[in-house]
C-alpha cells in the first residue's frame, strides 16, 4: 500500500491549513470552505461582543479582514486560533475607536439591569441567558465574554481592553450577578 | 452576604488567598443567601463555558465574496465598507421604527384594566401594514437616511409621552438611572451626530455606530416604558 503523501497528510489533520495555503494563493473556493467551517463560531463571538444587529456585519468583515492577513499567517498556531484572535481583536477595535468613558464608567448603575427583571413583573419579562448577556452594558460583556466565554485571564482582558485588572474583575462580577438571574 | 458578596466570584475563579478562601468557605457554610448566590454564579460560569455557537440567520458568504476580488493582500486596498446604510436596512429598520412607534401609541392609548405590556411582548409586537400606513416610506421624502430618523425620533417622542405619563409608576431611584443612561446614550448620538458633519470620510463607520445608540436608546425607552405604563417597578 502506498503511504498517502506528505501534502495529504497535513491537509487530512488541518484542513484550514491547507486551504489556507491555497486561500494565500487567491482560491476564493478553499476561502470558502474556511468560512463555512468557523462562521458559526466568528459570528456567535460578533453577537456577543457587538450585539445581534451588528454581528452580522461584523462577522463579514472579520473574514474579510482574514482573507487579507493571509499572507501574515505563519502556522506558528492553529488557524483556527489564530483566526479566532483576529475576529477578537477586530470585534474589539470595532467600537473602540467612539466607545467613551461613560459606556465602561459611568453605566456603573445601568438601566438595563435595574429593568429587565423587575421584582414581581411576572415571567413576561424573563429573557434567556444569551439575550441577557447581549444586554449587558458594553463593558461588562466585554470582560464576561472574554473571561467566561473566551477563556482569557483578567491581566489579558485588561491590556485587551486598556483597563485595570481590577475593573476587569469588578465588571466580570457584576455581569454574573446579573446573569444569574436569566439562568434557563 | 454583602461583606462577602464581592469575594464570591474571585472564590469561584480560585483567586483567593488560603487564609481568605478559608475564611469564605466558613462563612458560605453558615449562610444561605451566600450559599445561594455561589451556586448560581457558579452555574452562570459553567453555563457561558458551554454556550453553543449558532450559524448567522443569513448566509454571509455573498457579502463576502464580493469583497474578495478587488483584494491585493500584499498592500491591501481600501474596501467599501459593509455596514452603511443599504436600502433594504433602512426600510427594514424604519418598519421597525414605525412599530415601535405604534406601541408607543397603544401604550399611551390603553387603560389600566388592558393587558400589562412586557418586555416580550414589546419585542414581538407586529408591524403595521405598509399599505395602509402613509408613515412608512413615503415617496416624498428626500432620502432613506431622512426616513429613518424621521421615524426614530417620532418614536422616542411618543415613548416619551408614555414615560412621562407613567413616571409616577416607577421609584425615584428607577427614573434616577433611567435619565443618567438616556443622558449619557443622548451623548454619545449627539457625539455621533457633531462627528459625522466633521468628518464626513468616516460616515459608513460613523452611521453604524449612530444606528447603534440610537436602538440603544429605544430598547432602553422602551423597557421603562413598559413598565411606566402598569407593571411596577418595586
Amino acid at each position: 500500500m502506498t503511504p498517502p503523501d506528505e501534502g495529504t497528510t497535513r491537509a487530512a489533520r488541518d484542513p484550514d491549513g491547507a486551504d489556507a495555503a491555497l486561500a494565500r494563493g487567491g482560491d476564493a473556493a478553499a476561502f470558502e470552505r474556511i468560512y463555512r467551517r468557523h462562521a458559526a463560531r466568528v459570528h456567535s463571538l460578533a453577537r456577543r461582543l457587538v450585539g445581534p444587529g451588528d454581528a452580522d456585519d461584523g462577522a463579514q468583515e472579520v473574514f474579510i479582514r482574514v482573507w487579507e492577513k493571509l499572507h501574515l499567517f505563519r502556522g506558528d498556531s492553529a488557524f483556527g486560533t489564530w483566526l479566532h484572535r483576529l475576529a477578537i481583536n477586530h470585534l474589539l477595535g470595532r467600537g473602540a475607536s467612539l466607545r467613551t468613558r461613560w459606556d465602561r464608567e459611568d453605566e456603573r448603575e445601568d438601566a438595563h439591569e435595574m429593568l429587565a427583571a423587575p421584582h414581581g413583573a411576572g415571567p413576561g419579562f424573563s429573557m434567556d441567558f444569551e439575550n441577557a448577556l447581549e444586554r449587558l452594558a458594553a463593558g461588562m460583556r466585554e470582560v464576561f465574554v472574554l473571561h467566561d466565554v473566551e477563556g482569557y485571564q483578567h491581566d489579558e482582558i485588561a491590556r485587551m481592553l486598556g483597563i485595570a485588572e481590577g475593573t476587569s474583575k469588578s465588571q466580570l462580577h457584576r455581569a454574573r450577578l446579573i446573569l444569574r438571574r436569566h439562568l434557563d | 452576604m454583602d461583606s462577602y458578596g464581592d469575594r464570591l466570584t474571585d472564590y469561584l475563579d480560585s483567586a483567593l488567598e488560603l487564609p481568605a478562601r478559608v475564611e469564605l468557605e466558613a462563612h458560605v457554610a453558615s449562610c444561605a443567601e451566600c450559599t445561594q448566590a455561589l451556586r448560581e454564579l457558579r452555574r452562570v460560569k459553567e453555563r457561558a463555558a458551554h454556550l453553543a455557537d449558532r450559524e448567522p440567520a443569513t448566509d454571509l458568504w455573498d457579502g463576502i465574496s464580493a469583497h474578495l476580488g478587488g483584494v491585493r493582500r500584499t498592500a491591501p486596498v481600501a474596501r467599501r465598507r459593509t455596514f452603511s446604510f443599504s436600502a433594504a436596512q433602512l426600510l427594514a429598520a424604519s418598519l421597525a421604527l414605525v412599530a415601535l412607534s405604534g406601541t408607543g401609541a397603544w401604550l399611551l392609548g390603553r387603560g389600566r384594566a388592558a393587558p400589562v405590556m412586557t418586555a416580550a411582548t414589546a419585542d414581538s409586537a407586529p408591524v403595521p401594514d405598509a399599505s395602509r400606513n402613509a408613515n412608512v416610506i413615503p415617496a416624498s421624502l428626500p432620502s432613506d437616511r431622512a426616513l429613518g430618523i424621521t421615524a426614530y425620533e417620532s418614536a422616542v417622542a411618543d415613548l416619551h409621552r408614555v414615560l412621562d405619563a407613567g413616571r409616577g409608576r416607577l421609584r425615584p431611584q428607577t427614573v434616577r438611572v433611567l435619565e443618567a443612561n438616556l443622558t449619557a446614550i443622548d451623548r454619545a448620538i449627539s457625539d455621533a451626530r457633531r462627528a459625522l458633519r466633521d468628518d464626513p470620510a468616516s460616515a459608513p463607520f460613523l452611521e453604524g455606530y449612530l444606528q447603534q445608540q440610537m436602538k440603544r436608546k429605544l430598547d432602553l425607552m422602551k423597557r421603562a416604558a413598559a413598565i411606566a405604563s402598569g407593571a411596577s417597578d418595586d
